[in-house]
Parts: C-alpha cells; structure tokens; sequence
C-alpha cells in the first residue's frame, strides 16, 4: 500500500517536472512555424545574422534617397527614412527575413497557425534572387500592445526586412505609425479595415482582405434582394476596430436599403462565450443575425443562437471562412449548427468538393501533408494562400529592379495578375491611390454541413461572383 | 441633481432566457469556485493556476473521448484521477518546499504554474478549436421561446448540488476530512495532534484539481467549442463566486458562482446603463464591492483576531 502511494507520488512529481520543463521550452511563440531544419537553423541564428547582414547584404538594386511614385498621387519620400535606413535590411546572402505577429494563444489563438502554412509555402518555392524566405513569427495574443513590443523587437534583433500579414485590425493600427516611420514594408494585413489603403499617408502599408466597408455594403445589397424592404436584422460586433468598423459600415448602408436594425449587442473579443449578448439578440426575433466577429467568438455565436432555437438566417464574417478551423469544431459539439449559414467567400475553400481537382487546391493539399499538416483542420491553409501575394510582391521587385523595400512597395502597390488561391474570374488589380485595395470580389456563399455529414463545404448560393475591382479607390477618397 | 436614465428589459421570456443561462454558466463558475475553496480553506492561498489544471484536465478528456473514442463519462473520470494525481505531485515537488505561512512566494508559484500548464496545452493539443462532448444528453428538457432549458444545463447543476454535496460529506463525516478541517483551522495544532499535515493539504490539492476538472468538462460543452483560453475568464467568474460566497465556505463558492453567473447574463444585460462588454468587469466589480462591505462573503467565516 506504501509502495503504491509512493509510486503515485513519483509519477505525480514526474508529471509535475514535465510540465515545467514543457512551459521552459515554450518561448512565447518564437518562430513557431520552424517547420524545417532550415527554419530552425536560422531562428537560432537570429542574434548573429542580425550583425553579419548588415556587412554581407546584398548586390541586388539599392536604392538611393529619392521619391518613388507607387501611382494615384501617392508616393514613397525615402528622404523621411532615418539616418541609416538601409532599403536592403534583412536580405541576406541567402534569406529574405519576414516578421509576423499574430495571436498564438488567447481567444484568437487558432489564427496561430498561419505562419505555419507561409512557412510551407516558401520552403516549397523556387529561390527569390537565390534566397529562402524565412518567415519570423511572435505570438501577440491579439493583444496590441504586444504587438508593439514583437514589432519593435523584431526590428531590433531579428534583421527584419518587412513585416507582412500581421494579424487583427488594432494590432495593425498599433504599429503603424512606427513602420511608416522607420520605412519598413507593412504588407498585406491580415484584416479588412479600409483604413489599410491609404498609400497617401500610409505608404509603407498595404492590406489584402477583402475590406469590411465593401463587405458590409454586400451584405446590405443582398439582405434588400432576399429579404425585402422592412426585414429586421440583429448584429454582434467584437468590441475594438475589427468590430465597430462593421458595425460603422453596416449601420450606414442599411437604412438606405430599408433593412431596419432591431438589437445590436458588442462582446469583449477576449470572453469565453457571447451566449448572454445572443441570448439578447435572439429574443428581437429578427430575419437576419449578422455575426461580426472573429475567432471562438463566430462558432460560440452561430451556436448559441441556434441553440436558442433562433431561426434566422446568419451571415458570418468572412474572416471565419475556414471551415476546418471554426465549423467542424462546432459541427462536432453541436451537429447542423452551423448547416446553412452564409458568408461572402473570397478564395477558394480547400474543403469545397468544387475546387478538388483544382490544381492550387491540390498543390495546398499535397505539400500541406508532406509538412505532416493536416490541410483540413487548421489555419495553415489560410496562411498558405497569404503567403501567394507575398511570394508575387517579392518576385515582381526581384523581376523589375531587384529585391529591396522600396521596389516591394512599388510591385505591391502597382499588381495586375491572378492569383491561384482567388475565384475564378477574380483579379488582383492595385494602381496606388486610385485603386488601393486587392480583394474586392467573393461571392455568397452558404455551408452545406448538415447533422449526419462527416465534411462540409461552402456552396455558392447565387453562383454569381460579385466584383467591385477599381471602384473602391482608397481609404482618402 | 444627476439623473441615470435606466431601463431594464421587462419581456418575460427573455427574462427566463437569461436566468436560464445564468443559472447554467454560474453552476460552472460555482464549482471551479468550490475547488479554489478547497485549496484556499487549506492553506490561505488563493490558486491562480486552478483553472489552468482543470483545463489540463479537459484536454485529457478530450483526448480520451475524442481521440481514443472512450466514453465521455470515463473520459472525464479519468482526467479528474490524472489531474489529482498531478495536483499532489505538483504539492509535494513546488508548493511544500515554501513556508504555508508566506503567501506571496506560493502565490507567484501558482501563477508560473498558470503559465505553464497554459503552455503545455497548447504546446501538446495545439490552439485549434476542439469540441468537448457533453456528458448529457442532446435537447431541450422544456423551450418557451428563446428561453430553454437544455438536459445538459439541467444536468450541469444538479452536478453541481450533488458535487457540493459529497465536498461536504467529506469533510464532515469521514476521518481524511476531519484531518482536512484541523489542518485548515490551525496547522500546528494539528500537528501537534499527530496529522501528517502534508499529506492533508496534498489531498486538498488532488480533491481540488479533480473538482476544477469536473466543473471544466461540465461547463466547457456549454461554450460550445474550447481552446487552451477557455478557462481564463472562467476562472474570474470563480474568483468573484469565491469571493461573493466566501472564500472559506463551499457551499458560498456554489451559491456565490451561481449569483455571479446571474449578475452576468440577467443584471448585466438587462440594465441599459452596463454596457454588455463589461460582463468581466462586472465580475470584478463583485470582487471588489464584496472585499469592501463583507470581506467574509455571505458564507465565510470572519476573521477573529486576539488583541
């Protein structure tokens, strides 16, 4: 009996030991997304590339001090860059070194993984001017104030060339100022905020979501076609800029087209449950329940109103398009939850049994699971398809001019192509000021994921691919 | 003179909506508080990182049931055996070494804890959302509009009561549990009396982490999927119950979570002037008014000093 509670006791301690040793591994998220020995290596390294770039950088293209048109009138002044601004920074012999914050843990920690899935896709890229690109992840927990100090840090130690797809409109927003002033590349956003085009002020930052202003006003434009003058609309909003910029936007589309809003409800992004705010919502009764959120908060939403047997036709976010990420959990809990509701879709789902002999889907698939990834369940794919556009920003700058800051901005701001990751029949068109957004076509789509089904998938409702290319202009007017 | 223009919701079934809901979330935040209670009557401290240990605990059991395709019920009969077994280790290795009678080093000691156990989950599981399965069945027991009250909501509080119940039990009529009572009301005395106290206050540990592991498999179905954030603001809401029922006294955590799951889901979003978003600052609000007024809490023993 001694010798029992004995054993107990050591495998008690044993435990207790690994989960110390577990949380000493654990070093806030930095790179993460080390998939590859190669990753790893430079990451450990980090300290040491940072003094052995800066004397081994670059042949490719310096650019000297002068202003650069990025087109619409906007223009890149490198004269405003501080003393010792160096257009190559973080170009190495052999790496382009990109950083990303994004939430690791916390409410919106299953975006963590995008880095993950950038990471895949470079390392499966050709060389860029005989370079790898190494992407540099920290965790922020969506906080942004710890965004602040990763950007910061990571400009400081890590020989950072530019920051692309950091992750959360006020994480975005914190570290702007910072990286317009230090002329460092804030690329592609990974948040629709309008305020993201605006090369005018801001031309060292570019977004790539389809933004929310656009989203809303489709939203509008299809609940007035559906439903009719007088349908009555209930909305949850996060509470910070993510979430107060659709409900900005939608509260001034909507009454033009004769939908009236009955209940709106704000939730703390960080809270374990929205239940008690859809609680609210699902008492008005409303046709439509808008969920303007993101993270735990779009499945905890869908589920709790219908749990509350609410009827309505719900409209989610398309930043919670993934369904491997937020609807197979919830199909799981709470199976046909989350069947039917609608979404402007903007790439292609690597779920949709459309798109499985698709030759990008395919590519995402195969290479996702050599990286011993499951392509299905989490962010990776989302990151995947980000790391598309930065992959083409760099070869255009690379193709016209060579690899530096100043020409990744010019190829980001001045793009005409198609990507493999949109829907057909999408561009990616941007002209500077005159056209500063690139995403600005999806299409309704609605999730077919009923009780007794294993997968579901997004299917078009109307079919019709809604394309607002060029008439966005940007963020100044 | 200022005016506050208040308007309180009066729609009925609304109003039954959210007690409902109130009732339900409280009972979680109502054991997690039992299990602080537990570790706090003992030893005077509060445990940061019980939340973290219960959530330890899910993601056993999510891993059993989910994974392995275990019953639930075993899945999470187990976690409760895992995490005390754990708990105890964690007691004997990195709690006794400090003297009871110092709180703040035990207090930073949790808080590491808090950090690590996050971390370890999220480094084994990863932060992709999982759904818990409910160890209820599916469905509405009755549903009058947008109130319903669902078997697992009903089933979660009468856990709960049955739960509180067995705490008591424990602690009244049975030796371990007189050994639990001495140590918690004076540790010399009770070594003088010939209890070993460490072994009391390692019990206490594994009777509070199997709690916290109850009390998360039973609440985190009702959040409908989970990640290795679940338990943060879950664990303010027991901290408030803690507080609000008193902090020695669990049938006060019960009672006290289940109020604060009231406050947050009927006072908080029926009265106009609090804005919904609030709901956590609600809670501490409670904390704080209850510290101020009554320290004890509605149940607690009040502190009596010899002068």
């Amino acid at each position: 009996m001694k010798r029992t509670k004995r054993c107990l006791g050591l495998i008690a301690t044993a435990l207790a030991f690994t989960l110390i040793a577990a949380s000493c591994g654990d070093d806030g998220g930095e790179v993460a997304t080390t998939t590859t020995a190669d990753a790893a290596t430079t990451t450990a390294d980090a300290a040491t590339t940072t003094t052995a770039a800066a004397a081994t950088t670059t042949e490719a293209a310096p650019v000297s001090d002068g202003t650069f048109d990025l087109g619409g009138g906007a223009v890149l002044d490198t004269n405003e860059c501080p003393s010792g601004w160096d257009d190559t920074q973080g170009l190495t012999d052999d790496e382009i070194r990109i950083g990303i914050s994004l939430p690791e843990s916390g409410a919106l920690a299953g975006f963590g993984t995008i880095a993950e899935g950038m990471q895949v896709f470079f390392d499966n890229a050709d060389p860029i001017e005989g370079r790898s690109v190494t992407i540099v992840s920290r965790d922020d927990g969506y906080e942004p104030g710890k965004t602040v100090t990763n950007i910061g840090e990571m400009i400081d130690t890590e020989n950072i060339f530019a920051f692309s797809h950091i992750l959360g409109s006020p994480n975005n927003l914190a570290v702007r100022d910072t990286l317009n002033e230090e002329c460092i590349p804030q690329l592609f956003n990974a948040t629709g905020l309008p305020d993201w085009g605006d090369p005018v002020n801001f031309p060292w930052t570019i977004g790539q979501l389809l933004n929310y202003s656009t989203e809303s006003l489709i939203w509008c434009d299809y609940f007035a076609s559906e439903f009719g003058e007088g349908a009555t609309v209930a909305a949850l909003y996060a509470n910070n800029d993510f979430g107060k910029a659709y409900q900005k936007f939608f509260e001034q589309c909507a009454p033009d087209l004769g939908l009236e809003i009955v209940a709106t409800e704000l939730h703390d992004p960080n809270a374990d449950t929205v239940t008690p705010e859809v609680t609210t919502l699902a008492a008005s009764g409303a046709d439509i329940f808008v969920v303007g959120t993101t993270g735990a908060s779009c499945p905890r939403a869908v589920g709790a109103a219908r749990g509350a047997g609410w009827a309505a036709t719900i409209m989610v976010s398309s930043t919670c398009q993934n369904i491997g990420l937020f609807w197979g959990p919830l199909h799981s809990s709470a199976s046909g939850a989350a069947h039917g509701i609608q979404i402007i879709s903007t790439t292609k789902d690597i779920g949709d049994p459309r798109w499985a002999d698709d030759s990008w889907v395919m590519k995402v698939r195969s290479e996702l699971e050599a990286a011993g990834i499951d392509p299905d369940a989490g962010a990776q794919q989302t990151g995947y398809a980000f790391a598309e556009q930065l992959d083409h920003s760099l070869r255009e700058a690379a193709a016209n001019g060579g690899l530096g800051r100043v020409n990744v901005m010019q190829a980001s701001w001045q793009q005409d192509w198609e990507a493999q990751n949109a829907l057909p029949g999408a561009t990616i068109v941007t002209d500077g000021a005159d056209d500063a957004y690139i995403v600005e076509a999806g299409e309704i789509s609605m999730l077919n994921l009923p009780p007794d089904a294993e997968a579901g998938s997004w299917v078009a409702v109307t079919g019709d691919l809604i394309d607002v290319e060029g008439d966005l202009g940007s963020f100044a007017g | 003179m200022f005016l506050l223009a208040v308007s309180v919701d009066t729609d009925p079934e609304l109003l039954l909506a959210r007690v409902l809901d109130g009732l339900r979330f409280g009972s979680g935040y109502g054991a997690l508080a039992l299990a602080l209670v537990m570790i706090y009557k003992a030893t005077g401290v509060l445990n940061f990182a019980q939340g973290e240990l219960a959530l330890l605990g899910i993601y056993i059991a999510w891993a059993l049931s989910v994974g392995w395709g275990w019953p639930i019920i075993i899945a999470v009969i187990l976690a409760m055996f895992a995490t005390a077994t754990l708990a105890a280790g964690i007691e004997r290795t990195i709690i006794r070494p400090f003297d009871p009678s110092n709180h703040l080093p035990l207090v930073i000691v949790t808080l590491g804890l808090f950090l690590a156990i996050n971390s370890f989950v999220a480094v084994t599981w990863t932060t992709d959302l999982k759904a818990l399965p409910s160890m209820f069945p599916k469905g509405n027991v009755f549903a009058v509009g947008v109130a319903h009250l669902t078997w697992s909501g009903l089933g979660m509080f009468i856990t709960v009561l049955v739960m509180l119940g067995a705490v008591t039990l424990l602690l009244n009529r049975t030796k371990v549990g007189l050994a639990f009572r001495a140590v918690s009301s004076n540790i010399e005395s009770a070594e003088l009396v010939g209890i070993k106290v460490g072994q009391t206050l390692q019990f206490g540990w594994a009777l509070a982490a199997a709690i916290g592991t109850l009390a998360g498999a039973l609440l985190v179905p009702e959040l409908q999927v989970l990640d290795p954030n679940v338990m943060l603001s879950t664990l303010v809401f027991a901290f408030a119950g803690a507080a609000l029922g008193g902090l020695d006294s669990p049938k006060g955590a019960v009672i006290g979570g289940i109020l604060v799951g009231l406050i947050r889901n009927v006072v908080v979003q029926s009265v106009s002037f609090i804005p919904s978003e609030l709901s956590v600052g609600a809670a501490v609000f409670v904390i704080l008014l209850v510290l101020l007024v009554k320290p004890s809490g509605l149940f607690g023993s009040s502190k009596v000093v010899r002068v």
